[in-house]
């Protein structure tokens, strides 16, 4: 079993998830994040630190077939995140607006340099 | 600066900070900020964390890591097992407190890859997992009140569930978790991978179909 990233991380990626999770098992798109499920360990602790409440549980409805190829697929391609960021700047603004899943980008985020 | 204000500071500047372009300045205090908060050990119950509400503590967490593994390394099958992979225990026990820590306050302390290293064990078996989850199970009910027992009960089979996949996947692929992942159930279920369309792994097409194969074993073993 496996926790999932959904639609409303797209143009979002608050990042909160990635400082509570035990294991660093988040990978880095250039507007979402996707979880590795053959390195989640379920603990779930992830899903409560989600502003945008876009993380479920792979039993959960909202994980469909369609997510769980999303994070499958891109936490292989995508950089691991081990350290949160700050969000996307429109992060507020694109909480919750419907239709995102469209938008979402297939490629990974960009390096950052940290001075 | 405390540990403790150090995690409420950068709660408030993450949070003002969502949403609001920033300068290049003000976002590289940030990131700082974040960095070096997120090595910090908070001390600060989160009120999110699902064992807040249930008064679990980290004297309660010292408790019962210190109890379990205690009776872990008196146990005829995982005292071998244990006492062959931990070189340091005061190490051990550190990190199994932090990792309890993490899962249940909150805390991210914990950073590790228990998949790989559980992977790495020779001889690791489905009976492990069960005498683990038994021993901890008793052990939480003794050292801790119901309801905290209770959802360290939980969140100990779910990962030793993940953990189990995890390393079927990691060692052999979908077959492995396949003849694995029914020993995880509270009663056995028919269900032998022979019998199964597409488990030989000779015939396993590219990873597309193996990670198919393990999605639906994750919904299996629910």
């Amino acid at each position: 079993m496996t926790y999932v990233v959904t639609e409303n991380c797209i143009k979002c990626k608050y990042t909160d998830c990635v400082e509570v999770c035990p294991v660093d098992c988040f990978y880095e798109g250039e507007n979402m994040l996707v979880i590795n499920p053959d390195e989640c360990i379920d603990c779930g602790v992830c899903v409560p630190e989600c502003p945008a409440e876009a993380i479920f549980a792979d039993s959960e409805p909202q994980a469909t077939e369609q997510w769980l190829e999303v994070n499958r697929k891109y936490s292989n391609l995508w950089p691991n995140i081990p350290i949160k960021k700050a969000a996307l700047p429109d992060a507020d603004a694109e909480n919750g607006r419907a239709g995102k899943a469209a938008e979402l980008s297939p490629n990974p985020a960009k390096e950052e340099v940290i001075p | 600066m405390t540990q403790g204000s150090t995690k409420t500071l950068n709660f408030h500047e993450s949070t003002s900070n969502r949403g609001n372009p920033q300068s290049s300045g003000e976002a590289s205090i940030t990131r700082c900020l974040d960095q070096l908060v997120s090595t910090a050990n908070p001390s600060c119950p989160d009120p999110r964390a699902p064992g807040t509400a249930l008064g679990i503590t980290e004297p309660m967490i010292e408790r019962l890591v210190t109890e379990f593994y205690r009776r872990v390394r008196r146990d005829a099958l995982l005292g071998p097992v244990f006492d062959a992979a931990v070189e340091d225990w005061d190490q051990h026990l550190g990190r199994m407190r932090d990792f309890w820590s993490s899962v249940v306050l909150m805390s991210g302390r914990y950073k590790g890859k228990p998949v790989l290293v559980h992977a790495k064990l020779p001889g690791l078996s489905p009976a492990h997992f069960r005498q683990w989850l038994a021993l901890f199970d008793e052990t939480a009910r003794d050292v801790c009140p119901a309801r905290a027992a209770e959802l360290f009960i939980d969140r100990a089979g779910r990962i030793a569930q993940s953990l189990q996949l995890g390393i079927a996947i990691h060692s052999g692929g979908a077959d492995e978790a396949i003849a694995i992942s029914p020993a995880l159930r509270p009663t056995p279920a028919p269900l032998a991978s022979s019998n199964r369309p597409g488990a030989d792994h000779h015939s396993r097409g590219p990873r597309e179909d193996q990670s198919s194969q393990i999605a639906r074993l994750r919904q299996e073993v629910l």
